[in-house]
């Protein structure tokens, strides 16, 4: 840029200072009246502005809830799906764990007949076992049917 | 067309907007040159008032012509 093209813009850009300077500097009532003259209806013209922004405000709801539900979406896709086991094969974990875990759980465990438990019981059991860190394979992970 | 040559014709562009008002060219191109205040009041022969007065007339007469803002 020459200095003459630099002169140029400086002095647009001191006209363009001046008249934002004005407009900055005028009143809430003075910059009504100007909009008023120029645009004409103030309470029509809020209307329309409001109703866009919340046309606005409105699709970015619907753009925010569309990307929630494709994150979700995306989500469950990749989530394993929940397994599904037999109580049989709970049951049977639970008699081979307590068949291989060690004499003092053995005692406290195995007191009662398996036979006689509630599902809900060899489930427990079964938790408490793993929180005692004694756990055993199930079938499918050891290939056994 | 050069830079300079554009900018000269749209400060051209601007004083046409005040054919038959002096005071209004006179402000705008006391502006483009780099008056500023008292400068710009002595140069119109505008007291405080009619100062203020002129300067928002010609805001709103280049607002009006030129209502996108100066296309490049």
């Amino acid at each position: 840029m020459t200095d003459t093209d630099k002169k140029a813009r400086e002095s647009l850009g001191r006209l363009v200072d001046v008249l934002v300077e004005d407009v900055l500097a005028a009143s809430d009532d003075e910059i009504l009246a100007e909009f008023a003259e120029m645009h004409g209806d103030l309470a029509k013209n809020s209307a329309e502005m409001r109703a866009l922004f919340e046309k606005s405000v409105l699709k970015a709801n619907k753009d925010r809830l569309r990307e929630a539900k494709a994150g979700l979406a995306a989500s469950r896709a990749a989530a394993p799906p929940s397994k599904i086991v037999s109580m049989e094969n709970v049951r049977e974990r639970l008699r081979r764990t307590l068949a291989s875990c060690p004499p003092n759980v053995k005692l406290t465990l195995a007191a009662r007949n398996e036979n006689e438990l509630s599902d809900a019981d060899v489930l427990g059991m079964l938790e408490d076992l793993e929180e005692l860190g004694i756990t055993m394979l199930d079938d499918e992970s050891t290939g056994q049917s | 067309m050069m830079a300079a040559e554009r900018d000269e014709a749209t400060r051209q562009a601007l004083l046409g907007l005040f054919p038959n008002d002096r005071q209004a060219r006179d402000l705008v191109d006391g502006i483009l040159t780099g008056y500023e205040g008292q400068e710009l009041r002595t140069l119109t022969d505008l007291d405080q008032e009619g100062y203020a007065s002129k300067r928002r007339f010609m805001r709103r007469t280049i607002d009006k012509h030129y209502p996108q803002g100066r296309q490049p």
